[in-house]
């Protein structure tokens, strides 16, 4: 009995350890997930700082230098001396003079939203064999559980981060948790970082993308059933990618998540060509859109059927982990997400919160291009929060708001956000961005700084009596739903999927 | 008859394929028929149960190959670098130089063949022959054997559950000059002024450096590329399907290539029961008869070939008269039933002391 006892107790203890090796894993994940996003975001820092127009004429500066005055040349020492003189005068701090000063063009980064970005320039890594085995034995080892599709592999503009919450992120985690062996195929800034494969227990490959275009054939093998291939965003180079998936037999989905073109006109995505967009959408086997304008704008270029499946929700994003008091406003209201002034509207929500100074904002998010110490008081930025801490935040709202700035790329962009603040029971109101296909009331939408105030005060009166219908919407939009709806139209064989399967008959 | 094949790879290309009908079919035609590749690849599976038939090596393990099994008859197919391994010529051997290679520039080792002791050459057609003798200087004799076809393009046509959503224009090629699929593009361009909906299937690689990123400007500069799925490297033994799919949309395969020894793509395809379009010139007209299998066009035109494209394209009995009319009489010719009792034939006269 004794024994007994002493076993039911290290059973619980052993419990609990478990318990708490969960929890550490978990945030060791979210302390990752959080220094590669701060990596990128030095490096995104890093490559704009190479290409501005001061370091470029500095860097020219040195190279005429460099050409007047040669190593080993009386003007160099002349220099030299010159150099300390001033440096003593003025305190001044200058660059060594010699080729290392002269740094990599810009044109050499590359990133989903810079100008002129490739994923095969001469700058860039061209990859390790290790990789490739890496891939190979991925491959071999993986195999799926889920009957109707044997592999997949995406190709993300973004990195692999739980906590940013993009679609291809969660249309990943929620592939590998069906079963399905996924390389996800990320975008990397430059040669040096090589992610963590952090992910493998899952079933998730990180396979940088420069690599995964230069060796498309290691990527789509035959495999014993239908593969699918996502592709998240147009860049030219995917073109040889989605040829070599086409005669491997694999079903390609491209995925339009946002107006790129868009972006292209506001001087970002730089690699954008409206010719090549054109030919995903008219060939892909199946053509998804996160929204209905989307969708049109995939018909426009070519595409004879496009599929809406809009932006979802993960799961437990509405679980409130641990209480947070906050400090409340006559409104209390809230947003998180990416802060960049290309979406972000900053003007709006200073006119709104001096209009309403009783009133409390909150800022959560990354990314931001501003100065943000110059805000309104009743305004607080809070920087970036792991996903999981979200919902304990918004508990002490009243309203989410998606203040984006009016044009053509929020204008078409499908706010993940909306369907969060849904899940939490939060009432949205949205600027710039549309609204999402929802019951009337849920969410309002706004056009200035007036009725974006106004449609705030109303949404919050009806913070209670539509909680449960927004939890509602919020739960029928979850990215597992969104998963199986992409999974449904491959496995009922439709818009061209049925026709890739009997072109290729081994692939079913 | 004893006899040994060399070809340079163990690809997966048209020659490996042949290779393997033949290594199928000549054993039982008393023909103990065995192939030598230079260098390995991933090609073995084509050859299925015939793979111990199968051997890999340099010229040197070549050497001592022929000289532990002495065949009775060797067939060098576009691998002038065996002729090391064959040394001078023998009594109880017959060389024999088999000539696929359409490249003017593969084939320049013909013309200094004079000590090889070559006792003939095979080519896959009679226009390939007449090139061959010219460029040799009637050297040996030359004698056209034509083509086995593999066995997964003879299995019946089945019609498709989900076919394509418009009529197909396919092109299957190497990405070269010679196979010339920049007019291949300026083709489809003229051809979708004409024809309306129609989708091009492109299905090659290219191992030129930037032939890819070639492929995108040119077809954005045709004003074709929403309207161009390309296939890069469709594995041999998946191309059945895809000409069934070609076929199955209304549509048909062209090849705008400037010079064919045989023209096996367009062989296949009409093996598939595809309507073809080719120019009138080299090996196609020898087996693509106007109006019966497909059209025939003036070489160098893409006007012309567009207007037979968009002519069978409209004209559904017509199209669907020449796919199966091809079938029928392509299959008559290369079927390995057919074509390789021709080989066992041929090889069992210019074995030595037959």
């Amino acid at each position: 009995l004794r024994l007994e006892t002493e076993l039911g107790l290290q059973q619980v203890r052993l419990g609990q350890m478990a318990e708490q090796v969960t929890l550490h894993r978990e945030d060791a994940r979210r302390v990752q997930d959080y220094l590669v996003a701060e990596r990128n975001r030095i490096e995104y820092d890093y490559w704009a700082l190479q290409g501005s127009f001061g370091v470029d004429l500095m860097r020219r500066y040195w190279r005429f230098l460099a050409m007047l005055a040669p190593d080993g040349s009386r003007r160099r020492m002349l220099y030299r001396m010159g150099h300390r003189v001033l440096r003593r005068a003025l305190s001044l701090i200058s660059l060594p003079l010699g080729p290392s000063a002269m740094g990599r063009r810009p044109q050499e980064s590359g990133g989903p939203l810079q100008t002129g970005g490739g994923l095969t320039g001469p700058g860039r890594q061209t990859g390790s064999l290790d990789a490739r085995f890496d891939l190979a034995r991925f491959y071999s080892d993986r195999h799926s559980t889920y009957p109707a599709v044997a592999r997949a592999v995406i190709f993300s503009a973004t990195q692999l981060i739980e906590s940013e919450g993009q679609r291809p992120t969660n249309l990943a985690l929620e592939l590998a948790k069906l079963g399905i062996p996924v390389v996800f195929c990320y975008w990397r800034w430059d040669r040096s970082p090589w992610t963590v494969q952090e992910r493998l227990a899952e079933g998730i490959l990180q396979f940088p993308m420069d690599l995964a275009v230069q060796v498309p054939g290691d990527l789509f093998p035959s495999a014993a059933g239908p593969s699918i291939v996502l592709l998240e965003f147009p860049h030219p180079d995917l073109f040889r990618v989605e040829a070599t998936a086409h005669a491997s037999g694999w079903v390609t989905i491209y995925e339009a998540i946002d107006d790129w073109e868009g972006f292209h006109r506001v001087g970002q995505a730089g690699w954008y060509d409206r010719a090549f967009e054109g030919h995903l959408a008219a060939t892909s086997d199946l053509v998804c859109a996160v929204n209905n304008r989307l969708a049109e704008r995939m018909v426009a270029l070519g595409a004879r059927e496009v599929e809406v499946v809009p932006n979802g929700v993960p799961s437990g994003i509405a679980k409130v982990t641990t209480e947070r008091l906050m400090q409340r406003g006559d409104v209390t209201v809230g947003y998180f997400g990416h802060l960049s002034s290309s979406w972000f509207d900053w003007p709006l929500i200073r006119r709104a919160a001096n209009a309403r100074p009783k009133w409390r904002w909150y800022i959560i998010g990354y990314g931001a291009d501003q100065d943000l110490t110059a805000v309104p008081e009743n305004v607080a930025v809070l920087g970036k929060v792991p996903q999981r801490d979200l919902a304990s935040y918004a508990a002490n709202w009243d309203v989410g708001v998606v203040p984006f700035r009016t044009g053509r790329v929020a204008s078409s962009a499908d706010a993940i956000k909306i369907y969060e603040y849904m899940a939490m029971g939060l009432p949205a109101v949205a600027v710039g961005a549309p609204l999402p296909s929802m019951p009337d009331g849920l969410a309002l939408q706004a056009r200035n700084t007036e009725e974006f105030i106004n449609r705030i005060e109303a949404a919050a009166a009806t913070k209670e009596s539509l909680r449960d219908a927004r939890i509602a919407f919020g739960v029928s939009a979850s990215w597992e739903k969104r998963c199986h709806h992409v999974l449904g139209k491959v496995e009922s064989m439709g818009q061209r999927v049925g026709e890739k399967l009997c072109v290729f008959p081994t692939a079913t | 008859v004893k006899t040994l094949f060399v070809y340079k790879y163990l690809d997966l290309g048209g020659v490996e394929t042949v290779l393997a009908s033949r290594l199928a079919g000549l054993p039982s035609l008393g023909v103990d028929a065995e192939a030598w590749f230079l260098r390995d690849g991933p090609g073995r599976d084509l050859f299925g149960a015939s793979a111990s038939r199968v051997h890999i090596g340099g010229v040197q393990d070549l050497q001592r190959h022929l000289e532990m099994v002495r065949p009775a008859v060797v067939c060098t197919i576009d691998t002038e670098e065996a002729f090391p391994a064959l040394g001078d010529a023998t009594k109880d051997r017959a060389t024999v130089v088999e000539v696929h290679t359409p490249y003017r520039e593969n084939r320049v080792y013909l013309g200094a063949l004079g000590r090889a002791g070559v006792k003939a050459f095979l080519t896959p057609t009679q226009y390939q022959a007449t090139l061959v003798a010219r460029e040799t200087g009637n050297l040996a004799p030359t004698y056209a054997i034509p083509n086995p076809l593999d066995r997964s393009f003879l299995g019946e046509l089945i019609p498709f559950r989900s076919k394509p959503p418009r009529p197909v224009v396919a092109w299957v090629g190497r990405l070269d000059r010679l196979k010339n699929w920049n007019e291949y593009l300026r083709v489809a361009k003229v051809a979708m002024r004409g024809a309306g909906e129609v989708e091009f299937w492109l299905v090659g690689k290219t191992n030129e450096e930037g032939g890819e990123l070639r492929l995108m400007r040119e077809a954005k500069r045709q004003g074709v590329l929403g309207h161009l799925r390309w296939y890069r490297g469709v594995p041999h033994d998946r191309m059945h399907g895809l000409f069934d799919g070609v076929r199955e949309s209304g549509g048909l395969v062209i090849s705008t290539s400037m010079e064919e020894s045989f023209g096996l793509g367009i062989a296949e395809a009409m093996a598939r029961g595809c309507a073809v379009v080719v120019p009138r010139h080299s090996a196609f007209p020898e087996f693509v008869e106007d109006l019966r299998h497909g059209r025939l066009y003036r070489p160098g035109s893409a006007g012309d070939a567009a207007a037979c494209v968009v002519s069978l394209l409209r004209d559904h009995s017509l199209r669907e008269a020449c796919g199966l009319c091809g079938r029928k009489d392509i299959l008559a010719r290369h079927a390995p039933e057919v074509s390789v009792p021709l080989l066992a034939e041929r090889l069992r006269q210019l074995a030595p002391f037959a």
